[in-house]
């Protein structure tokens, strides 16, 4: 049980995370959202004198800066000697002396060393001497129940990094899966009295 | 979802995508980055 505090613990980050990370956190990065969504209501909507489009307002979109996300990577000294600014590519030579080109990181993929090359490229500030480096963003969403039984669940957005190898991304000890957003979920219910209120029509079912 | 993404992909990310960002890295080399998504998977909430 001792033991399974003080994982508890280093997981949720004491002493090892850096509190501001944390959603909890009176001074964290998280922030809480309304989100607006445009509905429409079989009216036209082109003239200034027009009626406004309705809005269909979804609270509780808890949500992080992508830039701090990045930043907040970068600057990680434990995930520094993961991290590969620079591309490259791998070969792998046959005894019969064939070469096969090796795909596995997306830091080695040609769409990667393409796109190194496209920054390397681009005409320099003036007087700037900074190296360039390409962040690969991967981003990925999908529901999660979080028990067995019951209908506890989450829509998070998570961030990966291609610069990191796909077997630290992989790994849940490494940290490298960032959470961006957990996405609010609305009963189709109460979903079409809310649309039904703003347009007086019925949303189509779903 | 489109509506998430708005707020999510702000004006800050925007400014980092369009004009990139200077960050220090972890080894000390000062790098202009360039953040580009390389990959988006998901399954979009029931419609």
């Amino acid at each position: 049980m001792t033991r399974e505090t003080a994982l508890l613990d280093r997981t949720i980050g004491i002493n090892t995370t850096p509190s501001h990370l944390l959603p909890t956190h009176p001074g964290s990065t998280w922030q809480e959202t309304v989100v607006r969504i445009p509905v429409p209501d079989h009216q036209k909507h082109h003239r200034p004198m027009d009626a406004p489009i309705p809005h269909l307002e979804v609270p509780g979109l808890h949500h992080r800066s992508v830039t701090e996300i990045i930043k907040a990577t970068l600057t990680d000294q434990t995930a520094a000697p993961d991290y590969h600014h620079l591309p490259f590519r791998q070969f792998w030579k046959r005894k019969s002396g064939a070469v096969e080109s090796v795909c596995d990181e997306l830091y080695s993929s040609e769409a990667f060393i393409q796109e190194h090359e496209v920054i390397q490229n681009l005409p320099p500030e003036p007087g700037c001497t900074l190296e360039r480096s390409v962040c690969a963003l991967m981003l990925w969403s999908d529901s999660t129940h979080l028990a067995s039984f019951g209908m506890a669940s989450l829509w998070p957005i998570y961030l990966l990094f291609g610069n990191q190898s796909k077997y630290s991304r992989s790994n849940a000890t490494r940290r490298t899966c960032h959470h961006v957003a957990y996405i609010p979920k609305v009963s189709f219910c109460i979903f079409s009295l809310q649309v039904f209120n703003l347009t007086s029509y019925m949303p189509s079912a779903p | 979802m489109h509506a998430v993404w708005n707020v999510i992909l702000d004006d800050d990310f925007m400014h980092a995508y369009e004009h990139v960002i200077i960050i220090e890295c972890a080894d000390g080399i000062t790098r202009h980055v360039y953040p580009q998504i390389f990959t988006y998977s998901a399954d979009y909430p029931e419609k």
